[in-house]
């Protein structure tokens, strides 16, 4: 009590003292982590905003109590970057433990930006996991690079994503599978289509897709943007999206807010082609009855972008040990088979099946995929996320265009 | 003796905590926003010159349209509204008829805003409720039309969800304001041949719009800088200036929130503008109708206005109750497809699943608004008191900083407050932090609420009690509290309903780890998943709607033989 508040004088006169920084938990001494673990209770911030996620993540905290004696608490996020913001503020306010939040799912320029200020625990913690040597890291490269931002072992990977596209099949007979057929189709269905409005990250991931598609140097998308040349580069996507608008749903006045509209749209019978990030989305919505049993998947003909989700330590933790364990325990064979289940949720694993031993092998083998998830095979190359930066100016670019009115 | 000495150092004391309440975090915050609107970003480490923050905002994309929403929706909210509240006063009070409607909204002031905007969008969206009805039979839709009647660009389905919400708390606050007014004037007029309305608005209105004139202008700040109704219902390319505020809050690329705060500052203008033109306008009603009033007209055929009231008001209440009945059936929904009108099949799957963790934060919204809104009473009567006792009314200077809280953007100062909580509390939020941020929000609420009927209250009858012998403790106890119990249970209920609506102040103060009910719905509803916003929305507006309805039959068991302190008395 006296020490904060000492500190609280000390940052109200402007001192901002750092803290000596406690001795943090060593992941290669996994007992040790495992002793300091049991008993704590990590503060796990995740989006809330899907039934079956917050069921997965409620099986867990079952499972982690039970067997770690770690009490795992959901804190439902509507929005990712509002936990970076709490821990900014920490570090702001000068303290470097004791922190709200233990765990974070994350991904993208929320990482960057983490990365960036140095808000992450670090010592590559994450690749000192011991389930960490199962993951693919030689067949999935997304998994080292977040967004091409290097990982560095700062967050330990979750799950994988790749942009799928689905429909009804008794209303579309032959779904359009390049930009130039799914522009034919948006014309001859006015009102059918939409996507979201970015800068929500399915939104985003459409102009992405559509700048894969439509500029005449992919590769450019690798580097960072060429600002005095973003306009000539960039012009034929604006020149779809403008072709397109006057038929998107509510005639591109308004966009849906993100991937679970899109779906919701399908559902309601607004719209007639949907997208999302988990290719067993479509297969989980017809399990769930949301969605006709005819719904099928679909990808664009030149791939489509892929991505990995993590999890991340705030460098602040209270719970740094605990956090540990429950990264561990969720990328273990048991946790990633369940999660990759479709009655569950159907998000792909981030293992290597080749590095399982024969028990972790029969837990994937006895999945089954619903009748609108495709196969590795249809689901086609999956494109790399372009530099953040792009990210960025995309969203600046459409904002400006069609998020002003007019 | 001792006794009376002990009780005024209480009332003596009172306003200075209050305002210490008041003063200090949100002294902090603002200092914390200016700083971080004029570039010293000293949270972030981002440097930036003095007004490239709103140079930025000015030069944003569609931000002349942002503006715009953040102005005028605000005074049109509160016109609309009131219009139609004074006209049902003037037609209706003590008949059947306004009893019957009395019912009715009461409950809509306990539905959170968003869960009532949620509602309505169920009703009204062309795959909603009511086309649902009347198709394909009528229509021959068998999907949807694309119909831009929910989000569309110029704000008209945002007006109407506010307008909805701001009737209840209007014709609430009128309700707690009318017993000071002397509604017999109104008979009077009616006796000379007055139209009934015209009577009431001439004779009575002017006096109760004095009491209830604060509310109002908190419904037009609220209005201009509201979040989740905008969400919801609101334009969408581009929102009003408060969402965008909020994405710039979130943006990972933290310079972005120097943009938040410039733009902040630039809301609260806006919010001080629209407060501003309704003043102007209070003086031009005021002189038109001065005249009108002396004119000698009678406008005794009032038919027209008296229905307009009536359906004004019912109609309100019907479509709020139910939107939320849609949330029920939502709650318990299966599949649901286009255009059934009712689910194809119901399951209670969604309330089971949910049953452990509604208990848990139902329970924590309970805490945390029962303590908030009890030390919120404490503070405004001891207040009350002490101005009464001491004939000095609260001063020009602790008004404003008392309303401060209603009329900065929540967004605005929540930032800046939660750091203020870290740095003198440290990192670890506790229950105790939450129920302090709600009650800076809370505290405004019940003072609006309580000081017009307290100050309006003939204090006459104190003067009687002391002749009799009675100490001020205990003409206060006995006289003052008892007569005014109809408003004190309303202003708790409020501070209790508006404890429990706070996403803001919960999510930042509590660091996300102490979720209510509240948070939970908010971050559900991001998803869009209507079975879950069903569930938490419905029981969301349980709670306040539980205390609502404790306050309005507590006073009428109590005083049931007492035909004065019944409302509508005499009429």
């Amino acid at each position: 009590m006296l020490r904060r508040a000492f500190v609280a004088l000390a940052v109200a006169a402007g001192l901002a003292p750092a803290l000596a920084q406690a001795g943090n938990p060593d992941p290669a001494d996994w007992n040790a982590v495992l002793a300091a673990a049991r008993g704590e209770t990590v503060y796990f911030n995740a989006w809330g905003g899907a039934e079956n996620i917050n069921a997965y993540i409620q099986w867990a905290a079952t499972t982690v109590k039970a067997r770690y004696g770690i009490t795992l608490d959901h804190v439902k996020l509507s929005e990712t970057a509002d936990a970076v913001g709490r821990v900014l503020a920490e570090k702001a306010a000068g303290y470097s433990e004791g922190g709200a939040v233990d765990l974070i799912w994350i991904n993208g320029e929320n990482f960057a930006s983490m990365k960036k200020n140095g808000l992450l625990l670090d010592d590559r913690w994450a690749e000192k996991l011991p389930n960490y040597a199962l993951v693919d890291t030689e067949g999935k490269p997304i998994l080292t690079r977040d967004f091409t931002t290097p990982v560095d072992g700062l967050e330990s990977p979750w799950g994988t994503a790749q942009l799928t596209f689905y429909y009804d099949s008794s209303r579309i007979a032959a779904p359009p599978t390049s930009l130039d057929a799914l522009a034919a189709w948006i014309h001859a269905h006015p009102g059918r289509f939409t996507y979201a409005a970015p800068p929500d990250f399915i939104g985003s991931t459409f102009l992405k897709q559509l700048a894969y598609g439509l500029i005449d140097t992919p590769a450019l998308l690798s580097v960072p943007v060429d600002s005095a040349r973003f306009d000539q580069i960039t012009a034929p996507i604006w020149a779809w999206l403008d072709d397109v608008k006057p038929d998107l749903w509510r005639s591109g006045r308004v966009y849906a807010a993100d991937v679970t509209q899109l779906k919701m749209l399908l559902a309601d019978g607004e719209t007639d082609i949907a997208m999302t990030f988990n290719p067993g989305e479509a297969s989980s919505a017809i399990a769930e009855g949301l969605l006709p049993g005819t719904t099928r998947s679909f990808v664009l003909d030149y791939g489509t972008i892929g991505n990995a989700h993590f999890l991340a330590i705030p460098f602040d933790a209270n719970a740094k040990a605990g956090a540990m364990v429950v990264a561990d325990f969720l990328l273990s064979p048991e946790a990633q088979a369940r999660k990759a289940d479709e009655k569950v949720w159907g998000d792909p694993t981030v293992l290597g099946y080749d590095k399982l031993d024969a028990a972790g092998k029969a837990l994937f083998d006895d999945l089954e995929q619903g009748p609108a998830t495709l196969g590795p095979a249809e689901l086609g190359k999956a494109l790399n996320e372009p530099d953040p930066s792009w990210t960025t100016a995309l969203e600046a670019e459409w904002a400006r265009r069609y998020g002003a009115g007019g | 003796m001792t006794r009376t000495n002990g009780g005024s150092l209480v009332f003596r004391i009172a306003p200075y905590v209050t305002m210490a309440i008041l003063a200090g975090p949100l002294a902090f915050a603002l200092m914390e926003i200016g700083f971080s609107a004029f570039g010293h970003l000293r949270l972030y480490h981002v440097d930036m010159t003095s007004l490239d923050a709103f140079t930025r905002v000015l030069s944003e994309p569609g931000i002349g349209t942002s503006l715009w929403l953040g102005f005028w929706i605000g005074p049109a909210t509160a016109l609309i509204a009131l219009t139609l509240v004074a006209l049902f006063a003037a037609a209706w009070t003590g008949t059947r008829w306004f009893a019957a409607v009395l019912a009715l909204i009461k409950p809509v002031l306990a539905v959170p805003h968003a869960a009532a905007a949620f509602g309505l969008a169920v009703l009204i969206a062309p795959s909603g409720f009511l086309l649902r009805l009347v198709s394909p039979q009528l229509t021959g839709f068998v999907d949807p039309p694309d119909w831009l009647v929910v989000n569309d660009p110029a704000g008209f389905a945002m007006l109407a969800g506010l307008v909805l919400k701001e009737i209840a708390f209007l014709l609430l606050v009128l309700i707690a304001a009318l017993p000071q007014a002397d509604e017999r004037r109104a008979r009077f007029a009616v006796g000379a041949g007055y139209g009934r309305v015209w009577a009431w608005l001439v004779a009575v209105f002017p006096a109760v719009y004095r009491q209830i004139r604060l509310p109002v202008y908190a419904v037009i700040a609220f209005a201009t800088s509201v979040v989740d109704v905008a969400i919801v219902l609101g334009p969408v390319t581009p929102p009003p200036l408060a969402v965008r505020i909020l994405h710039w809050m979130n943006d990972p690329d933290l310079s972005m929130r120097s943009l938040a705060a410039a733009a902040a500052l630039i809301q609260f203008g806006l919010t001080l503008l629209a407060l501003g033109i309704w003043f102007v306008g209070e003086m031009i009603v005021s002189r038109l109708g001065r005249r009108l009033a002396l004119s000698g007209r009678r406008l005794s055929r009032d038919r027209a206005l008296r229905a307009l009231g009536l359906a004004g008001i019912g109609g309100a209440a019907l479509l709020v109750l139910g939107g939320i009945a849609l949330l029920a059936l939502s709650s318990l929904s299966g599949p649901w497809r286009f255009p059934h009108v009712l689910p194809q099949s119901l399951t209670l799957a969604t309330w089971m699943r949910e049953a452990p963790n509604l208990l848990k934060t139902a329970s924590r919204a309970v805490v945390i608004g029962t303590w908030a809104s009890a030390i919120s009473l404490f503070l405004v009567l001891a207040c009350l008191e002490n101005e009464y006792r001491t004939g000095r009314g609260i001063s020009w200077r602790g008004r404003i900083l008392l309303y401060l809280p209603l009329l900065v953007p929540q967004i605005t100062f929540l930032p800046g407050l939660t750091l203020f909580f870290l740095v003198a509390f440290g990192p670890t939020p506790n229950l105790a932090l939450v129920i302090f941020a709600h009650l800076i929000f809370v505290l405004p609420y019940t003072y609006l609420t309580l000081a017009d009927p307290w100050n309006a209250f003939d204090t006459r009858y104190l003067d009687i009690a002391r002749a009799l012998g009675k100490n001020a403790a205990h003409a206060l106890l006995t006289v003052r509290l008892p007569i005014l119990l109809r408003p004190i249970l309303t202003a708790f209920a409020l501070g209790f309903a508006i404890s429990v609506a706070q996403y803001l102040p919960t999510l930042l103060v509590g660091g996300g780890r102490l979720p209510t009910i509240t948070t939970e719905a908010v971050a559900l509803a991001s998803g869009g998943n209507r079975r879950l916003i069903g569930v938490y929305g419905l029981t969301q507006t349980l709670l306040p709607f539980v205390v609502f309805s404790l306050s309005a039959i507590l006073p009428t068991l109590l005083w049931r033989n007492r035909r004065a302190l019944r409302p509508g008395a005499g009429w």
